[in-house]
């Protein structure tokens, strides 16, 4: 019984432990964004956070074009990962299940492009998109994006549809089912955990992204809100609170994604289908 | 007139043959069983008549039209999988639902997010509702059917999968191993509903077991293949009676015939020929009686069965079994004499296998 208490107490400080170390960075940002100029860069930062001044976060929010560039930020990520999801849907289940000439090559192109770095491939890029006339399109850059990510979640996928029972493609196609129902009504139910963790990173990935959009575009009206926090960084001052501001609107809409993604991050769906 | 043809039918995975050169007919209303040990291409013959697998050679005709090209669709086949293969992520009605969702599909509801609501709204249209009604009683799967498959126990299950082939009133159904993933108990409770099930709709059925229990009670006639051979197509009867071969022979039967090499006198000759003598355990009969013309042998095990017992011993180095209804009064490594009645025994070719004839005088 005492073993029992003490193991539990242990268990509940690690997870404190834990929650604090992971949550701090976001406390931090929290506390800095509430401090004044002068309490950042003279008398130094409280270690609480000034609660009293939240109203002032609309003001500062509003005082710079962070709604239009979280917009461009969320259109960029919206299309990257419906894209690489849509792509990475059909090369995971034609590489998981179909035998073609060429399927390793094919295999390890996709595996290699997670090689290049991206400043790699930027001048490449920035000559191909100047004469597509992709630079200052969100929809460049959604493309660029997505040839990063695609591999990423083509692998994630094949490896979900490999553990898909073949029985059960199978038997849909005696009861009349084409290949693109088995796809889509009888495959991709089954491999949607495979495919919010692919969303996720997709998501991710495309939010976040800097170097493609930094250089792709010029145009500040189409930044994301990467570039867009990045030209607040000034040569003599950088108004460190709001861009702490800046930051946690930022954060928050990648965090909701997340959430909402992550419920269905669940095993076992195919429980039940065939005998194992 | 029959339903399905196979004529010179072949099937290679690569440089491996699978099936060799197989040839049958299977009669309208036929409940036909394919038996053979693991490996011998039985599955894949299934597969074949379904369309899910291309043959390498030859043709396969249902009503003498050629099914080359034809989709499984198309052939109108119902198949029940070893493994049930359910849709785990709908539920029992949804499952019996889809194949006559994927009758009145059109080329729109083809489309991904459309197919899937589409096949919602169908499974409630009040036909198809009704003809899974019908189904899930006759199947007395009535209780079960807002459940997902994960929530079924494995005979429930494979009575799904029954009904989703129930379902759409196929010309041909197709069984692979469909009671090899359940217990003792209910595989045999599972044989009489398939059985049942036979006599009620009174279609062909084509099933596939490595079973020998399953083929002799459940078929009407059974095929034996080995290594994608066909080693004799007959009634369940016929095959135990008189095995074409040793490979027959050996693999029907519980415990199998036994095989023993011996020389074989004709009728007024005097040089005896080799050949192999197959008589089958219930045929041995076995005494304590020293004195008894026979063949004397020591008992090495006894297996009690509860209903009958197995004697095992070996003749000339051949291990053997006989089986008795009644318990003898002999124990393991006591000696005892074995006899037989020749008309009981069968006689094959020493050196090809095959099945000579069954009444000649054997030494």
């Amino acid at each position: 019984m005492k073993n029992k208490i003490v193991a539990r107490v242990a268990w509940a400080l690690s997870i404190t432990a834990l929650v604090v170390f992971a949550g701090f960075p976001t406390y931090w940002m929290l506390t800095t964004a509430l401090s004044s100029d002068t309490e950042l860069y003279k008398t130094g930062q409280d270690i609480l956070p000034h609660l009293e001044r939240l109203g002032a976060f609309p003001t500062a929010f509003l005082s710079m074009p962070m709604l239009s560039w979280l917009g461009n930020s969320f259109v960029i990520a919206t299309g990257t990962t419906l894209l690489s999801l849509l792509l990475a849907v059909a090369a995971g289940y034609a590489l998981s299940r179909f035998r073609f000439y060429g399927k390793g090559v094919t295999g390890f192109v996709l595996f290699a492009t997670q090689m290049l770095p991206e400043a790699l491939l930027i001048v490449p890029l920035y000559a191909l998109f100047a004469n597509l006339g992709l630079l200052n399109n969100l929809g460049g850059l959604v493309l660029a994006n997505a040839a990063f990510t695609m591999p990423v979640a083509t692998f994630i996928l094949k490896g979900a549809i490999d553990k898909v029972p073949f029985e059960i493609e199978e038997s849909a196609r005696v009861d009349g089912c084409s290949r693109m129902g088995i796809v889509s009504m009888i495959v991709f139910p089954l491999i949607v955990p495979s495919v919010a963790a692919a969303a996720i990173i997709s998501f991710f990935d495309g939010w976040n992204e800097f170097l493609f959009a930094n250089t792709f575009i010029s145009d500040s009206a189409l930044w994301p809100a990467s570039v867009g926090l990045a030209s607040f960084l000034g040569q003599f001052f950088t108004p460190i609170n709001l861009v702490m501001v800046a930051a946690l609107t930022f954060a928050l809409p990648a965090i909701v994604f997340f959430l909402i993604a992550q419920r269905s991050i669940v095993s076992g769906l195919t429980a039940g289908s065939v005998k194992g | 007139m029959p339903t399905l043809d196979f004529t010179h039918v072949r099937k290679d995975y690569g440089a491996t043959p699978v099936i060799t050169d197989f040839t049958a007919s299977i009669d309208d209303n036929e409940f036909l069983v394919l038996l053979g040990p693991s490996g011998c291409g039985k599955s894949t013959l299934l597969r074949m008549i379904a369309g899910l697998v291309d043959t390498t050679g030859g043709s396969i005709s249902f009503d003498g039209q050629d099914m080359a090209g034809q989709d499984p669709r198309q052939r109108n086949v119902a198949f029940v999988f070893q493994s049930y293969a359910l849709y785990p992520h709908m539920t029992v009605r949804a499952n019996l639902g889809f194949p006559l969702a994927m009758d009145r599909f059109r080329w729109w509801n083809q489309f991904p997010v459309v197919n899937a609501l589409s096949v919602r709204w169908l499974v409630r249209r009040p036909e198809i509702a009704a003809r899974i009604d019908e189904v899930a009683t006759m199947l007395a799967l009535g209780d079960l059917l807002d459940r997902r498959p994960k929530d079924l126990s494995g005979g429930q299950r494979q009575r799904v999968a029954l009904a989703r082939a129930l379902v759409r009133d196929p010309r041909l159904f197709l069984l692979d191993e469909p009671l090899s993933n359940l217990d003792a108990q209910l595989r045999s409770s599972m044989r009489s509903e398939i059985a049942g099930l036979y006599q009620r709709v009174k279609k062909t059925f084509v099933y596939v077991t490595h079973d020998q229990v399953e083929a002799m009670t459940m078929g009407t006639r059974v095929i034996i293949l080995n290594k994608g051979v066909i080693q004799q197509i007959g009634t369940p009867q016929e095959i135990y009676e008189r095995p074409a071969n040793v490979f027959v022979a050996g693999f029907i039967g519980a415990p199998p015939m036994n095989i023993l090499p011996a020389a074989v006198l004709a009728a007024g000759a005097s040089d005896a020929s080799e050949a192999l003598v197959g008589i089958r355990p219930e045929h041995l009969r076995l005494s304590t009686d020293p004195a008894a013309a026979g063949m004397r042998t020591r008992i090495t095990s006894i297996e009690d069965l509860g209903s009958s017992w197995v004697y095992a011993f070996e003749l000339g180095g051949t291990p053997v079994h006989a089986t008795s209804n009644t318990k003898l009064s002999l124990f393991t490594g006591e000696e005892a004499t074995v006899t037989f009645d020749p008309a009981d025994a069968l006689r094959f070719d020493a050196g090809t296998g095959l099945l000579l004839s069954p009444d000649r005088q054997t030494h």
